[in-house]
């Protein structure tokens, strides 16, 4: 999937501005503050939004296979019939995306085993807590074998548990599919994602690996005393060792006599947010 | 694969729709089924007189069956249009207008049984049913164009029962009601207003929904 | 409490809802801003404003719609919250009572303001007027105040109440089509429809009415119409308020407090069974044939035209010397008739009295039970062989036009409230009209009145309501009426919400003064004429206490007298007068639809109907219209007559 300048405006605002980026089989993370266009970015590539310039385009045999119901997508809030089994609700998305009905048994069963809902199968909607409501919508994403997936704050009410069962399945998508997504949650990047995009003010800061994200924090991580404080230093924690006050801080100027923490991609995320 | 993707699934899509509305999806067979008949009953009953029972038919169909006909359209359109994460269902196919069609069509089979025992009685009732197909369109239209164009369920909804009201309570113009039912050229002169006023919201309804989500952001 | 503003205020959708309120009582001054740019033609090109005005003023003119728009109001306000996720939030805080409390009282607080205006608007839509102005008295202003207190307030609360029970219990859109069927259903709008599933069994459909809060029958509130406001109708509110208490207090104290919960369920439950009881009290008084729909004022015209009811015509073969009637007005009228008749030992005393009195006990002067047979409007008493010297005959009730309650009696002398000597008809079928049915010679009569307020009567007054004279019918007026000397001296008791009848009026004082010399002719000249409501088919609706019913002004008072020849007297018409009436009534109609410039089939056959329905009973039949319409329409005439049916393709 290759995305060419795009960009996007809501009236005079601009919120997506000239984004250049290729994606292939594998687990792509979208960081970046609130306001930053994760979500109007991920819409664009939908084809919900409109975009005024640019191009979003798929090298695949079929063509657009946004058109072909081969792309999952989990919405940052995901709805439910309530009146609908689970095994009803996935029925119904499996009619929208066109799948052979003599197909939706095995495929249902196979999504329901991936997020661990098997049991509930014949459960109805309304008597679901809201970690199952999530993880329909994550079977929901996978039906049909997408070719694209697009998950919006995807562990969201999730346990941990499932949470590492979802890391799980990121990884057993990743050779075949193209996974976008969108979190706050660092740890969830650090753990699945091959490459990481930072977004900030409609803009793509940074794009790379986890490694390359690091280096942008290289020799500027620090863990210093609470006194050797300076104005301009940007605090990223705030520890206590021994009743000491630790700060591990992210500043250009070099200080003396100290070596660099060695830098994570929360570091580098930091970093180019905050132009250290 | 044609037959499959452009009549099967519509369908399918229908059965899960109204199968999630649970036992509101009744209300208009009970409508249709059971308050009407009874209404029809004791309206002879009371008078023994054919042309009283000929009144109630077409005062009754006038007041519920265009309200029962967007019962099922309520439901659907709150799944479309306000429903947590309604987006993943524009991501194919935008534009819902077949799911409407198909329930409005679903409607008007559900009255034809009772229209054919109405027509062994009153022959020229079958006006009434070409009558209520054009009302019905306009009920339906009113709430596709409206959800999509305000993104909200609510306000449509009390603008067509507000319109329900207004109709039976003959308000000058806007009103559909009428004692007596036309046939030939009145009707078409009674009805184009209403017709025209349908197909005009249907292609505005069309157009909103071809950009919603996006416009209702 | 700022907050709780900030919060209403802050939708659009509430803010639009405002407006539409505040438009309603702005509605007096719509209606004179239409009247003056009113033009013959109100859907010219220039002219769509009017076209507006009509069609707003005729929207906004019933309480059903501020009803549903305090429903809609109150039910977005109290979904801000659910619809924000909040309301979990607001439960852990166990602030949820206290919060939704607020938000009542803002609610509240909005609708006594707006009820206050709306009650201030009526009194000075009165005063604005020097036609009106006359008749701003406190008993008109604390009849707006009732009204008020009523129909703004009381339903008000409901449909706040309802909003808030419903906007907690069910979701968004089944609310809204919850709140909508409530307003729908328990109004007017369904009220004569729900009526037809009681038909089975009106006693039924007299407890069910309750439940419509706002009565049968109503049009907008102008001078000459007025709503009806009284306690049966006010508890008719409080039955719903107590549901509504019950079912907050069960939805609040549902797991906690078991105390406070059972009280609220039970104060919920006392109040609406004891207002259900007070509201279904009177129905028993009502329906003495225990047919629904008799306080229907229409009714009797079913009743006598279309039921075909048996009505007599028999010459009594006594006469009653003198009557003693002791009537207390209370929901209806309670009466005691002492007669004295001027034939005693008779075997038996035929007399009429309209059937929806129920009679509770006949004796004779010692006390003694005296045997009677009850017929519909007709009463036969057993008498004694040594006869009996005064028939007390006690009875209570009340017909639906000429009523008789606590502030209002509309009640003429010609009319069968006291017994009448003999059988007579009630109700003129062929012309759907009252029989006016005077004795013919005058009976001395003693009236006392228990009633609040004046009441007026042709006869003379004593002391307070006390009456006394000599008279063919007695009538009794109360209620909105005044007495007044007009220029020749007579007496004038008329209702003073009629503008076209005051004598401080300056409306068609050329038709006053034309009936002045009427009643100078008619030797009245130190009399006393009573203006009071006729029976003529077409009078609007009322059937519930406090209505006043249009009556007529001074120019139908003169056409009458011209008409009739007389002013109390009915003279029977001619052959050749009815024969001249059906012309004229065929006539007219033709040079109406030809007016309208109306065409087609339904002009046509509307012309033939009036066409039979007039000329049936004097030998033309539908042959014969041609020659009907040739000989006194012309050839013109005739040849539309052709083009109207040949719409139809005949």
């Amino acid at each position: 999937m290759e995305i060419k300048h795009l960009s996007k405006k809501f009236g005079k605002k601009q919120v997506l501005t000239d984004i250049n980026y290729t994606f292939s089989n594998g687990v792509y993370g979208i960081l970046g503050p609130n306001g930053a266009g994760k979500t109007t970015l991920m819409r664009c590539i939908l084809n919900l939004y409109r975009y005024q310039e640019g191009s979003v385009t798929f090298s695949t045999e079929e063509g657009d296979i946004r058109s072909q119901d081969k792309i999952g997508y989990l919405p940052q809030k995901n709805g439910i019939f309530s009146g609908l089994t689970v095994e009803e609700q996935l029925m119904y998305f499996a009619n929208l995306k066109n799948m052979d009905k003599s197909l939706w048994e095995a495929e249902i069963t196979r999504v329901l085993q991936l997020v661990n809902l098997e049991e509930v199968r014949k459960k109805k909607g309304r008597k679901l807590s809201g970690g199952m409501v999530r993880r329909v919508g994550i079977a929901q994403a996978l039906l049909n074998h997408p070719a694209l997936v697009i998950f919006d704050e995807p562990t969201t009410g999730l346990d941990p548990e499932e949470r590492i069962r979802f890391k799980n399945i990121l990884r057993y998508l990743q050779h075949e599919t193209i996974v976008l997504m969108s979190t706050h949650i660092v740890e969830d990047v650090e753990a699945v994602c091959d490459h990481v995009l930072v977004l900030k003010d409609g803009q793509l800061a940074a794009a790379g690996t986890q490694e390359e994200i690091s280096r942008y924090a290289d020799g500027k991580v620090y863990e210093i005393g609470q006194e050797e404080y300076v104005e301009g230093d940007y605090i990223e924690k705030e520890k206590e060792i021994e009743g000491k006050g630790i700060y591990r801080i992210l500043t250009n100027r070099p200080l003396e006599g100290r070596a660099p923490e060695t830098a994570n991609i929360e570091d580098g995320y930091l970093c180019i947010l905050k132009n250290i | 694969m044609y037959i499959k993707k452009y009549m099967i699934k519509p369908f399918c899509t229908l059965y899960f729709q109204l199968k999630g509305i649970h036992l509101f999806a009744v209300i208009p067979i009970l409508g249709l089924y059971l308050i009407l008949p009874i209404s029809h009953y004791i309206a002879y009953h009371f008078y023994q007189n054919m042309d009283m029972l000929y009144m109630n038919i077409i005062n009754e169909c006038q007041y519920l069956c265009p309200i029962l006909s967007v019962w099922w359209i309520f439901f659907v359109l709150e799944h479309y249009v306000e429903e947590d994460g309604h987006e993943l269902l524009y991501i194919g196919r935008r534009n819902k207008v077949v799911s409407l069609i198909l329930l409005y069509i679903l409607f008007l089979l559900l009255m034809i049984p009772l229209f054919v025992v109405y027509t062994s009685f009153f022959s020229d009732l079958w006006w009434l049913y070409a009558k209520l197909i054009i009302i019905q369109w306009l009920y339906m239209t009113i709430l596709y164009c409206g959800s999509f164009l305000i993104g909200k369920i609510n306000i449509p909804v009390i603008i067509t029962l507000l319109y329900t009201i207004c109709a039976i309570m003959g308000a000058g113009g806007i009103s559909y009601y009428q004692p007596i039912v036309s046939s030939g050229i009145e009707f078409v002169q009674e009805m184009r207003g209403f017709l025209l006023a349908g197909i005009l919201l249907m292609a505005t309804g069309c157009i909103c929904n071809h950009f919603f989500p996006e416009h209702n952001r | 409490m700022k907050m709780y503003w900030k919060l209403f205020a802050r939708s659009i959708i509430r803010k639009v809802l405002m407006l539409l309120l505040i438009a309603v009582p702005l509605r007096p001054l719509v209606i004179r801003l239409s009247y003056v740019f009113q033009s013959p033609d109100p859907i010219g090109n220039s002219n769509w404003i009017i076209y507006l005005l009509d069609f707003f003023r005729t929207l906004s003119g019933d309480y059903i719609y501020i009803f549903i728009l305090f429903l809609f109001l109150a039910y977005d306000y109290f979904r801000e919250i659910p619809d924000a996720a909040a309301l979990e939030i607001v439960k852990t805080s166990r602030e949820e009572r206290r919060h939704d409390c607020r938000q009542a009282l803002v609610l509240w607080t909005l609708l006594f303001g707006y009820a206050v205006i709306l009650c201030s608007l009526y009194v000075g839509g009165v005063m604005l007027s020097n036609s009106t102005m006359h008749a701003l008295t406190p008993e008109l202003v604390w009849y707006f105040v009732r009204h008020t207190a009523v129909y703004i307030l009381l339903n008000g609360s409901i449909a706040i109440g309802f909003a808030w029970l419903i906007s907690r219990c069910v979701g968004r859109l089944v609310g809204y089509i919850c709140v909508i069927l409530f307003a729908a259903l328990f109004s007017p709008i369904a009220l004569s429809q729900i009526r037809g599933f009681f038909i089975v069994n009106s006693h039924i459909y007299d407890w069910f009415q309750v439940c419509f809060i706002m009565p049968e029958g109503l049009t907008n509130l102008v001078p000459e119409v007025l709503y009806p406001v009284n306690w049966s109708i006010a508890a008719r509110g409080f039955v719903w308020i107590g549901l509504i208490v019950l079912g907050l207090a069960g939805y609040y104290f549902a797991r906690t407090g078991k105390r406070i919960r059972w009280a609220g369920i039970a104060a919920g439950i006392c109040c609406s069974a004891l207002s259900l009881w007070y509201a279904v009290l009177p129905v028993s008084y009502y329906s003495a044939n225990d047919t629904t729909g008799e306080r229907d004022p229409g009714y009797d015209q079913f009743r006598y035209v279309i039921r075909e009811t048996p009505q007599q015509e028999k010459e009594a073969a006594f006469r009653i010397e003198s009557y003693e009637l002791t009537l207390k007005m209370g929901r209806q009228m309670q009466a005691e008739a002492v007669l004295h008749p001027d034939r005693k030992g008779l075997e038996c005393y035929e007399m009429t009295l309209y059937h929806l009195y129920r009679i509770d006990s006949v004796t004779d002067e010692t006390g003694e039970a005296l045997a009677y047979e009850r017929n519909g409007d007709y009463l036969t008493v057993y008498g004694r062989a040594d006869g009996p010297e005064e028939i007390r005959i006690r009875y209570h009730g009340g017909g639906a036009l000429f009523y008789g309650n606590r502030r209002e009696m509309n009640l003429p002398g010609w009319f069968a409230y006291y017994p009448m000597a003999g059988f007579h008809r009630i109700y003129r079928s062929e012309e759907y009209q009252y029989e006016k049915n005077y004795a013919e010679e005058p009976a001395r009569f003693h009236i006392e009145v228990d009633a609040a307020g004046t009441v007026y009567s042709d006869l003379e007054r004593i002391e307070g309501n006390c009456f006394e004279g000599m008279t063919t019918g007695p009538t009794l007026l109360a209620g909105f009426y005044r007495e007044a000397k007009l220029e020749n001296g007579v007496t004038c008791v008329y209702p003073y919400l009629e503008t076209a009848l005051s004598p401080e009026s300056n409306l068609f004082p050329e038709n006053r003064m034309e009936a002045m010399e009427i009643l100078e002719e008619e030797g009245l000249g130190r009399e006393k004429i009573l203006f009071c409501y006729g029976g003529a088919y077409g009078v609007p609706d009322v059937f519930e206490e406090d209505r006043v019913i249009s009556a007529t002004g001074w120019l139908v008072f003169v056409t009458h007298y011209e008409r009739e020849g007389s002013l109390t007297e009915r003279h029977e018409k001619t052959e050749e007068e009815k024969f001249e009436e059906a012309v004229t009534v065929v006539t007219e109609s033709y040079r109406i639809m030809r007016g309208s410039e109306e065409e087609g089939i339904f002009v046509y056959q509307d012309f033939e109907n009036t066409y039979l329905n007039q000329m049936e009973e004097f030998g033309y039949t539908e042959t014969d219209m041609e020659t009907f319409v040739l000989e006194y329409l012309g050839e013109d005439a005739w040849n539309d007559i052709i083009e109207w049916r040949k719409e139809d393709g005949n």
